[in-house]
């Protein structure tokens, strides 16, 4: 009974912890989804791309992979910019596009996977940092370091955000646009730059969410497809565009996995996540009207 | 021209293909021609549930991988002939098109895509989880030294056969074209409130063309095991299929019968290609940049570029131009 | 007094907190002609997607022809000769002209018609409208006007018993409302019922037999138009302080 019980409780705090992280993985898609309706399914190679960068730091600098990703995180800003530039200028202008748009970020997933791995090839990676094995015992429950460190500095990083989007003007521009755009227009700011800078910020993400990876687990190019279904499920699940939501069904589906990895075996976990999507899809069918 | 004519001037046409091939003299055409009349069916049983009706489906490899398990479970049980796997292949991945169907249908537009990526993953886990198929270590599939009937080669035998579901498949999506039903899913792809309020049973007919893509692309994945000889979840859930589905149809043009052939002919004879000059690895790299380049630059396709002005007289020619996925 | 086509008898429908219609009840006789206005806000376009089906009523029911009408979809409401028009034209941009009749050529008619008849009665139906020139166009090449009136036609190729036309008429000319009225006035002729719902209040008075006004998700008056306007409290709410 006591075995079980550690194991249970153990299963329960690994779980929530993970969840910290995956809600750190996914508040870029409550962005880009949740506030600017880019699906950009994409987002998951790009925090793939995140933790190759804060490997690379690692091992030409002997950078800490987290800080590693908070370094490179203007760069994947920029590059967040420039592809919410091609994306409005072939799409978003055309009008009703919207499969086109899934279809263009689509081949940017299997561009950049491709491009990942002529460049680092198959083998896994990993991140060396010096909370990379130890743990934290309290009463029994364990607490690696390697998932309790990306998951507060994440949660962190979700804070700043909710800060940034609530307090500055900026912030409540991107907040404004995702409800009104035309009013924004008439307050004399330009929707397409303040989309363009909500979208640079939800790629931004992905260089620390990508470090966070790296120290979990280690990391090959195809990693990130396991994560497409595991970032909707959470941001449908939540609420699109809500991180208080984002957070609470992140840590729902890590519980999940967590438990069905220790009492099933890991190789049911994937399917946990989108069982869930499709559930709650079929459940709560988001986007038709008053039915 | 009438559905059985063309259905005889395709099959004309297909045996004319079978013949030259066989003149060649090289049998490495029937291996690479085995795949690109795949992705034919493949991309032609996409289309009618993305193109025609705007439903755009990413989870592919499921359905193709489900037709080739379906194979695999029911060859453990009894050797039955393949066209007969064929059809048990498409039963099942026709009633896993209805099920998720009536699951996600009622999503519009990005979430019915994402909710047929979660299906194919979910579908992945249980095949990796049932040892009886072999589970993640893959199963092994003899392959007959000679066909029966035609006494050739196995994997001549097999190209006859996907040449037949190709001719199948081309013929009825243009019969469903032109007919009741077509007219239905291009009011559902453009307008589905409008539709329901013309009177489309919105709900039933796409139902029906998930269970008819579904089955298609089950059918198509049947034969697979046999090609290959040696099936594992990892290949057969490849999201190289979930990309050439989707990326087949939209680079041909997705608003008529022609366009899912052009764009499986043109990409998968590319693909073919590239995996035997250059690496496998780059195919997908070429896939996703043809992908991209069109869906930006050419938005309707290879068939969209020939069909720019609306000719003066055949109206249902009309639904070349507009093309809303 | 025969049974009414239309029957709505206490009528609710919310939108999480916000309430937008309560305890509507209305009766349109077969073949009458009813105007309904109201505010913009007031509830009329939710009313007509609760009656078409499109949205599920939360309180009280919809009866067609006597049976009540909960569960039943759109396309199965526009079967039964409830057809509707939409407020903003919905029309399916991939199709013609011609091809946009077919749709409920094929679909909304109670009775399957043969295939070879029915090219023939959608460009009878354009011709009806003055489209048969724009037969084989898009939509996006049609004026305004004519997108209005493809939208009526298409409502009116489903055989409907009851027509529901909503602010048909927005943002055309006078000679423009002149030519939809004289349409609906036809269609009524040959024995359909009309809802017409507007702002443009010469139309609705021309047209009408009896008015029903709607402010805030509730009926606050009935009766001939000519008493309706003078109704203090119909002046207030719409008409204007």
């Amino acid at each position: 009974m006591d075995i079980s019980l550690g194991l249970l409780g153990n299963a329960i705090v690994s779980g929530l912890l993970l969840g910290g992280f995956y809600a750190a993985v996914s508040v870029g898609v409550s962005i880009s989804f949740g506030m600017l309706d880019i699906v950009n399914i994409a987002h998951p190679v790009f925090i793939v791309l995140g933790s190759y960068g804060a490997w690379l730091l690692g091992v030409w600098l002997g950078l800490d992979p987290i800080l590693a990703g908070l370094v490179l995180t203007p760069l994947f800003y920029l590059l967040g910019a420039a592809i919410y530039q091609v994306y409005h200028v072939s799409f978003e202008r055309r009008g009703d596009q919207a499969m086109r748009g899934i279809a263009f970020f689509f081949g940017i997933l299997f561009i950049t996977e491709v491009l990942l791995i002529l460049a680092f090839g198959v083998d896994y990676r990993s991140a060396q940092a010096i909370y990379v094995g130890p743990s934290l015992h309290l009463g029994g429950i364990e607490l690696p370091l390697r998932l309790l460190v990306p998951c507060v500095v994440g949660l962190a990083m979700i804070g700043a955000l909710q800060l940034f989007l609530s307090r500055t003007f900026l912030g409540r521009a991107i907040l404004a646009v995702a409800q009104d755009p035309l009013a924004l227009r008439l307050m004399a700011a330009d929707p397409i730059r303040i989309k363009r800078i909500a979208f640079a910020c939800s790629i931004a993400t992905a260089s620390l969410a990508g470090a966070f990876l790296i120290v979990i687990q280690p990391v090959e190019p195809s990693v990130g497809r396991e994560y497409i279904g595991r970032v909707f499920a959470i941001c449908v699940l939540g609420g699109l565009g809500s991180f208080a939501g984002t957070v609470i069904a992140a840590m729902l589906i890590g519980v999940m996995e967590s438990l069905t990895a220790t009492f099933y075996g890991p190789s049911w976990s994937p399917a946990v996540a989108f069982g869930f999507l499709l559930l709650a899809l079929a459940w709560r069918p988001a986007g038709l009207l008053g039915r | 021209m009438a559905t059985p004519i063309f259905a005889v001037l395709a099959a004309l046409a297909a045996a004319a293909l079978f013949a030259a091939a066989s003149a060649v003299g090289n049998g490495y055409v029937f291996f690479a021609g085995y795949v690109v009349l795949q992705y034919v069916v493949l991309a032609t049983g996409w289309n009618i549930l993305g193109g025609y009706m705007g439903y755009v489906n990413f989870g592919t490899a499921g359905f193709f991988a489900l037709g080739a398990y379906c194979t695999v479970a029911l060859g453990k049980l009894a050797p039955l002939p393949v066209p007969v796997f064929m059809l048990a292949g498409g039963l099942v991945s026709g009633i896993v098109g209805l099920l998720m169907g009536y699951l996600t249908l009622r999503l519009r537009g990005a979430f019915f895509a994402i909710a047929t990526l979660a299906m194919a993953v979910v579908l992945q886990t249980l095949i990796v989880n049932w040892d009886f198929v072999g589970g993640a270590s893959g199963a092994y599939v003899m392959r007959p030294a000679h066909a029966p009937i035609l006494g050739t080669d196995y994997v001549r035998y097999l190209c006859v056969l996907m040449l037949g579901l190709a001719v199948l498949a081309v013929t009825l999506a243009r019969a469903i074209e032109r007919s009741r039903i077509g007219y239905g899913f291009a009011a559902i792809r453009d307008d589905e409130v409008s539709a329901e309020a013309a009177g489309v049973p919105t709900l039933r007919l796409k139902l029906f063309g998930a269970t008819l893509s579904g089955a298609l692309m089950g059918m198509a994945g049947a034969p697979f095991p046999y090609y290959v000889t040696y099936l594992d979840p990892a290949s057969a859930f490849g999201l190289g299929y979930a990309i050439n589905g989707v990326a087949m149809p939209l680079v041909g043009g997705t608003a008529a019968w022609p366009g899912p052939l052009i764009g499986a002919i043109l990409l998968g004879t590319l693909q073919q290609l590239a995996t035997v000059t250059i690496s496998s690895a780059l195919n997908l790299l070429i896939v996703g940049l043809v992908l991209v380049g069109f869906v930006v630059a050419a938005p309707n396709g290879i068939l969209g570029l020939f069909r720019r002005r609306p000719a003066a007289h055949d109206a249902s020619r009309r639904r070349f131009l507009r093309l809303r996925i | 007094m025969s049974a009414p086509l239309l029957e709505v008898s206490g009528l609710g429908k919310r939108f999480g907190g916000f309430i937008a219609l309560e305890g509507i009840d209305l009766a349109v006789a077969p073949g009458e002609r009813l105007g309904l206005i109201g505010p913009n806000g007031s509830g009329k376009s939710t009313l007509v997607n609760c009656i078409s089906g499109t949205f599920r009523c939360d309180l009280g029911s919809v009866r067609f022809d006597g049976r009540r009408l909960d569960g039943v979809p759109p396309h199965a409401r526009t079967r039964l000769g409830l057809c509707r028009s939409f407020q903003l034209p919905r029309p399916f941009a991939g199709l013609s002209a011609a091809d946009n009749l077919r749709v409920p050529l094929e679909y909304a008619a109670r009775q399957r018609i043969p295939q070879a008849e029915i090219r023939a009665r959608a460009h009878a139906l354009l011709e009806a409208f003055g489209l048969a020139a724009k037969a084989e166009r898009l939509p996006a090449e049609l004026t305004q006007i004519e997108m209005r009136k493809l939208e009526l036609a298409r409502a009116m190729a489903g055989q409907p018993r009851l027509l529901i036309a909503d602010e048909s008429m927005a943002g055309l000319s006078h000679t423009e409302v002149d030519e939809i009225l004289e349409l609906l006035l036809d269609l009524n002729r040959s024995g359909v019922a009309v809802i017409m719902i507007e702002h443009i209040m010469r139309a609705v008075m021309q047209f009408s037999e009896r008015l029903v006004v709607l402010v805030a998700g509730h009926k606050i008056a009935e009766g001939l138009p000519a008493d309706v306007i003078r109704d203090p409290e119909v002046e207030r709410a719409y008409l204007g302080e």
